[in-house]
C-alpha cells in the first residue's frame, strides 16, 4: 500500500479486531477517499470513506460553531472518546438523543447495528431519569428518538411516551420495524393520539434485498404495514438503510413513493455499516454521502440538484447532509435551497434538524420571497411558489406574534418534506475527528450520553 | 413559553489531530478551530488543561494550502516497525509518509555565542566534535538508504569551529550528493577570511543565520550585538563567490517587520541565492523560555503572516498568491516562491506559469533542476506569451525575463555543463523558504508524518528534525542537558 496514495492527514480510528484506538490516516487514491489504519496486534486496514474526493473536500468547510448544553455530565476532559459523557470538550450539544427502550427484537437482521441480547425492558422510572437528564443538561430538545432493539415491544411504551411528552421535549420519534402494528393495531393508535412520529424501517422494494438485509424477504408486510399507517394518517419517515447494488436501484421508486404519499413527512437515507459479524466488511457493497447525493439527485426525476442537498453544518458534515422540499400549491415540490441562497439556508437549517423551529428561518423565507418577486420568470414555477409561500405566511400570520414551537412546526410540516442522509460510522470508517462533534448521542441511565458511533463501535457488547 | 438558554461556542471546530502538552510533554488530542477567521490549535491536556495556539492568520489560506495535498516522490525505506506510534518509532517506521529531502545533522555541540532564541542545546561541558569515521558512517548511511541527494545541510552548535571541518568535507564530497550546505552564525566567516576562501574550493554552500539589522534587536536575539560580525561575513562570503543562504529566525513583534529588508538584500546580492525565513519556534534551551513582547505570551508567527509581510513589502512585485506549499511538504512546514530576478527585474515564476506547469518546474525537491525540460518549458511560455494576444500589462516584462534568462542558460552554440547551468539558474532564479518548524505549541502529529527533513544518525536511523527537537534530543546527552531554572 505504499504505492500511488495522496496522504492528506492523521487521524484516530478504531480496530476492527479489537476495536482499540489506533491511528489512521485520510489519503486519497485517484479520485476516492480512503482511511489507512495500523494495529500493532491485527496489522493493517484499509477503508472507504467516499467515492468522490472533490465532495469529501469541500464538505468539511461546511461548518458552524457548536452550542453548549446547558450542563455536561461530565466536567473532566479525558481525551476524546475516553469516558464519554459528554465532556466539556464535546463540540456539540445533543441534537438527537436515542433512548434504547429494550434489546428485545421480533427480527433478526443480519445488518443490525445494534446487538439485541435480549435482557431488557426499560422501566418507567429509569425512561424518567434519562428524560430528566436530557432536560438538565439541554432546556428544550427538539426531538427524542425511542429505539431499540424493536421498542414497541417494550410493555411500558405507552407509560414512557406520556413521560417523554412534557413541555420542553417538541418531538418524539420511535424507531420502529412496524410489524407489531399488524397485530396490535390499537397500540399504533395510541402512537398516533400521542403524536409520535413513526420511524419506519423501509428499505425498497426489491424482496431479494430484504432477504439479505433482513433475513427474510418482507417486502409485502411492509406495504401492509404502510397501507395501514397511511390510512391511519401516521406521522410517518421512512428510515432506508443502503447497501451498494443490493437497494440502491430501489432509490428513485422511493423516492416517488415518499414524494406521492402526504402522511410520509420525511425520508432518511442511511448507508450501511459493517457492524455485524454476518454481514462482513465489503467495499463494493459500501456507499458514501456523496454516492447518496447522486442517486437522490438523478431519482428524484428532475426536482433535485445534486447541489441543493448540503451538509448539515452542525453535526459533522460527513455525518449529515439534507434537503428541504417545499410543497407547491397546485402540485409538485421546490427543493428549498433553490428558493433561499445557500448562506441564508444555512442559517435555517443552524442547529437543527427540523425546519421551521427558529423564527429566524421565517425572516429568512421573507426576505427571499422579495427577490423571487422581483426574478419572477427565472424560476419555471415562480407561480407556484410565490402562491404557497404566501399562503404559508398567511398560516403563520394566524398564529400571532409569538406562535409556539409545536404550532410553527405542524404548518411546516404540512408544506415540507425532507430529505436526510445520516452516515453513521463502522470499526472501518471510524473517524475520531468526526465523532468529536457528533449530535445524535445515545441517553443511558446514569445521566450519559454517548456519541452512537463511540457506543456503537466501542462500547456495545457484540 | 420556554426559552432557549443554549449558547454557541465563540469558535468552529473543524478536525481534530494529536499534540503534545508543553507541561508534561505527553501526546495529546489537539483540535484545529477557527475563530474570527483565524485557525488555532486548541490541545487540551488531561492534566494540564487547554493550549491555543495561531497556526494561520486568514481560514481561507489555510483550508487553500491544507486541502492541495500532493503525492510524494518516491518510496521511503522504512526500517521500523510501528510499535508505540507516532512520533515514538522514529527510524523512519512504516507509518512516515515522506523519503529523506533533506538530511540535517549536528557536527559540534560547541558555540561561540549563547542566544536566547537557540532552538538546540550546545554543552560547554561537554563538548563534542563528530569524528571523521562517525562522519563518513552517517553520509554512508544517507546514500546507502536514499541512492541520490540533493542536498544535506551540516549543523551544529556553531559546525565552523569543528577542528577538522575540512576532512569532514573532503568526507562529503560523493558524486550522489548534489550540495552540502553548512550553517554558520558568521563569526568565524568574518574572522578568518581563509576560511572562507577554502570553503568556497570545497564548492560549500553556507546558510548564514542573519536575523536582523537592528542592533538591539540583535542584543535580544543574540545576547550581543553581533552585526559588525555579519556584514563582515557577508563581504567575505560575497569576495569569495560562496553561494549562500540567508537564514533568518522571524519573531512576532520583534524582527518581523525586517523580512523586506532581507529579501531586498538577497535581490540585490548574486551570490545570495535564496533566503529562508524561519519562524520562531519556542523549543530548546534558549527558545523554550524565550518570550517577546510585554505579555510573557509565547506569539507565534504564521507562514501565511509571513506571506502577508514579504507581499506588502514588495507592492505590485510580489503577491501573496506566487507562494506555493513547497511540493512533497506539509504546507505548514513549507512554503516557496521562485523568483527570477535580474537586470535589475523580479518576477516571480508562478505568475508566468500555469498551476501544473508551476507543479512541474517545481518537481518534488527543493531545488530547480535546468534540464533540457525545463528549457522547452521556457520556450514554449515565450511562444505562447508571445502570440497571445492579451492585455496583461506584464506581458513585455515577462518576455524580456524569459528570453533574458534563456539567452543566459541556453546560450546559443555553446553546449553548457549541468553543474554551468545550475549555477546561472541559481544566480538568476532566487528562492524564498518559508519554514516553520514546530514546538511544544503547535506539534501535530498530522505534519510530522510527512517530514522530510531527517536528521541521520550512526545508528542507521533518520529521525524527523522536529520529531527529533521535541522527543528525541533529550536522549541524545550530545546536544541536550536538563536545563537548570
Amino acid at each position: 500500500m505504499n504505492s500511488s496514495y495522496t496522504y492528506y492527514k492523521t487521524t484516530r480510528s478504531v480496530c476492527p479486531v479489537c476495536h482499540e484506538v489506533i491511528p489512521a490516516k485520510i489519503i486519497f487514491v485517484e479520485s476516492s477517499v480512503y482511511m489507512l489504519k495500523n494495529c500493532t496486534s491485527h496489522g493493517e486496514f484499509r477503508a472507504l470513506i467516499s467515492r468522490n474526493k472533490e465532495n469529501y473536500i469541500e464538505s468539511l468547510k461546511i461548518n458552524k460553531p457548536a452550542t453548549y448544553p446547558l450542563q455536561s455530565f461530565k466536567d473532566k476532559f479525558e481525551g476524546c472518546s475516553v469516558n464519554c459523557g459528554l465532556c466539556t470538550e464535546h463540540q456539540q450539544h445533543t441534537c438527537l438523543p436515542i433512548i434504547e427502550v429494550t434489546d428485545y427484537c421480533n427480527m433478526d437482521c443480519p445488518i443490525c447495528l445494534a446487538s439485541n441480547h435480549r435482557r431488557f425492558n426499560m422501566k418507567p422510572e429509569e425512561f424518567r431519569g434519562i428524560i430528566d437528564g436530557l432536560v438538565k443538561a439541554e432546556g428544550i430538545i427538539d426531538l427524542i428518538n425511542i429505539s431499540g432493539g424493536e421498542p414497541t415491544i417494550n410493555p411500558h411504551l405507552p407509560e414512557l411516551i406520556d413521560i417523554a411528552r412534557r413541555p420542553e421535549i417538541l418531538n418524539i420519534s420511535i424507531s420502529t420495524n412496524g410489524r407489531i402494528f399488524l397485530k396490535n393495531k390499537d397500540l399504533l393508535l395510541r402512537l398516533i393520539d400521542k403524536d409520535v412520529f413513526i420511524s419506519l424501517q423501509f428499505d425498497g422494494f426489491s424482496p431479494e434485498a430484504y432477504k439479505v438485509m433482513r433475513g427474510e424477504g418482507m417486502l409485502d408486510e411492509k406495504l401492509e404495514i404502510l397501507a395501514l399507517l397511511e390510512k391511519h394518517s401516521a406521522r410517518t419517515s421512512l428510515v432506508m438503510t443502503l447497501v451498494n447494488g443490493l437497494n440502491t436501484e430501489s432509490v428513485p421508486a422511493v423516492l416517488k413513493f415518499f414524494l406521492e404519499k402526504e402522511f410520509i413527512k420525511s425520508l432518511m437515507f442511511q448507508p450501511v455499516i459493517f457492524v455485524n459479524s454476518r454481514f462482513p466488511y465489503n467495499e463494493s457493497m459500501a456507499v458514501t454521502l456523496p454516492d447518496v447525493m447522486e442517486m437522490i439527485a438523478s431519482g428524484s426525476g428532475g426536482i433535485i440538484d445534486q447541489k441543493d442537498i448540503v451538509n448539515l453544518p452542525c453535526s459533522h458534515p460527513s455525518c449529515f447532509a439534507l434537503t428541504y422540499l417545499l410543497k407547491l400549491k397546485g402540485g409538485g415540490y421546490i427543493p428549498l435551497p433553490k428558493l433561499i441562497d445557500i448562506e441564508s439556508y444555512l442559517d435555517t437549517i443552524k442547529n437543527k434538524t427540523i425546519p421551521g423551529l427558529e423564527p429566524g428561518s421565517y425572516n429568512i423565507i421573507q426576505d427571499n420571497i422579495y427577490r423571487l418577486w422581483s426574478s419572477s420568470g427565472i424560476y419555471p414555477e415562480t407561480e407556484k411558489i410565490t402562491k404557497t409561500i404566501k399562503s404559508l405566511i398567511g398560516q403563520m400570520g394566524s398564529l400571532g406574534r409569538n406562535p409556539s414551537a409545536p404550532d410553527v412546526f405542524k404548518i411546516v410540516e404540512s408544506n415540507v418534506k425532507s430529505i436526510y442522509i445520516h452516515h453513521f460510522m463502522d470499526s472501518y470508517n471510524y473517524d475520531i475527528s468526526r465523532v468529536m462533534k457528533c449530535c445524535n448521542q445515545y441517553a443511558l441511565p446514569g445521566s450519559k450520553l454517548i456519541p452512537s458511533c463511540v457506543y456503537n463501535n466501542t462500547i456495545r457488547e457484540r | 413559553m420556554l426559552q432557549d438558554l443554549r449558547k454557541d461556542r465563540d469558535y468552529t471546530y473543524y478536525e481534530l489531530t494529536q499534540s503534545m502538552c508543553r507541561q508534561c510533554r505527553k501526546i495529546v488530542d489537539a483540535q484545529i478551530i477557527f475563530r474570527n477567521n483565524r485557525v488555532y490549535m486548541r490541545s487540551v491536556c488531561p492534566e494540564h488543561g487547554a493550549t491555543e495556539t495561531l497556526i494561520a492568520s486568514d481560514a481561507a489560506w489555510y483550508l487553500k494550502v491544507i486541502n492541495s495535498p500532493q503525492a510524494p516522490d518516491r518510496p521511503v525505506n522504512h526500517s521500523r516497525e510501528i510499535s508505540k506510534g507516532c512520533p515514538f518509532d522514529c527510524g523512519l517506521c512504516s507509518w512516515h509518509e515522506k523519503a529523506c529531502s533533506l538530511p540535517v545533522f549536528s557536527i559540534t555541540n560547541a558555540c561561540n555565542l549563547k542566544c536566547p532564541i537557540c532552538f538546540t542545546y550546545n554543552r560547554e561541558d561537554k563538548k563534542y566534535f563528530i569524528s571523521e569515521d562517525e562522519f563518513k558512517s552517517i553520509i554512508d548511511w544517507i546514500i546507502e538508504s536514499e541512492k541520490e541527494i540533493d542536498l544535506i545541510n551540516i549543523t551544529g552548535g556553531e559546525p565552523t569551529l569543528h577542528p577538522k571541518i575540512f576532512s569532514l568535507l573532503e568526507i562529503a564530497q560523493r558524486k550522489e550528493i548534489g550540495r552540502i550546505t553548512l550553517n554558520s552564525n558568521g563569526i568565524k566567516l568574518a574572522q578568518d577570511e581563509d576560511f572562507v576562501r577554502k570553503l568556497a574550493e570545497y564548492g560549500v554552500y553556507i546558510i548564514l543565520s542573519f536575523n536582523t539589522l537592528d542592533r538591539e534587536i540583535t542584543r535580544d536575539l543574540h545576547g550581543s550585538d553581533i552585526l559588525d560580525y555579519k556584514y563582515k561575513a557577508l563581504e567575505n562570503l560575497e569576495k569569495y563567490n560562496v553561494p549562500t543562504t540567508i537564514l533568518n529566525v522571524s519573531v512576532k513583534d520583534l524582527n518581523d517587520k525586517e523580512i523586506g529588508s532581507f529579501v531586498k538584500l538577497m535581490l540585490k546580492k548574486d551570490f545570495i541565492r535564496s533566503l529562508t525565513i524561519q519562524n520562531m519556534t519556542y523549543t530548546g534551551f534558549g527558545g523554550g523560555s524565550f518570550f517577546n513582547g510585554e505579555n510573557s505570551q509565547r506569539e507565534h508567527l504564521t507562514i501565511d503572516e509571513v506571506i502577508g509581510n514579504i507581499s506588502r513589502a514588495f507592492p505590485q512585485v510580489i503577491y501573496e498568491d506566487d507562494f506555493v506549499p513547497l511540493p512533497g511538504s506539509h504546507p505548514l512546514c513549507y512554503s516557496v516562491n521562485y523568483l527570477f530576478s535580474m537586470d535589475g527585474q523580479v518576477l516571480p515564476l508562478k505568475r508566468i506559469f500555469s498551476p501544473e506547469e508551476y507543479a512541474a518546474v517545481l518537481g518534488k525537491k527543493y531545488l530547480i533542476h535546468p534540464d533540457d525540460n525545463f528549457h522547452t518549458m521556457l520556450m514554449n511560455k515565450i511562444n505562447e506569451i508571445w502570440s497571445k494576444e492579451d492585455n496583461d500589462p506584464e506581458r513585455e516584462r515577462k518576455l524580456q525575463v524569459l528570453k533574458s534568462f534563456i539567452s543566459q542558460l541556453y546560450p546559443v552554440g555553446k553546449n553548457l555543463s549541468a553543474f554551468e547551468r545550475q549555477r546561472i539558474a541559481e544566480k538568476n532564479i532566487k528562492t524564498i523558504y518559508i519554514h516553520s518548524h514546530m514546538d511544544e505549541d503547535n506539534f501535530d502529529v498530522s505534519r510530522v508524518v510527512r517530514c522530510g527533513d531527517l536528521v541521520p544518525d550512526v545508528n542507521k536511523t533518520f529521525i524527523p528534525a522536529c520529531s527529533y527537537n521535541l522527543f528525541y534530543r533529550m536522549n541524545d546527552e550530545r546536544f541536550w542537558v536538563e536545563k537548570q531554572l
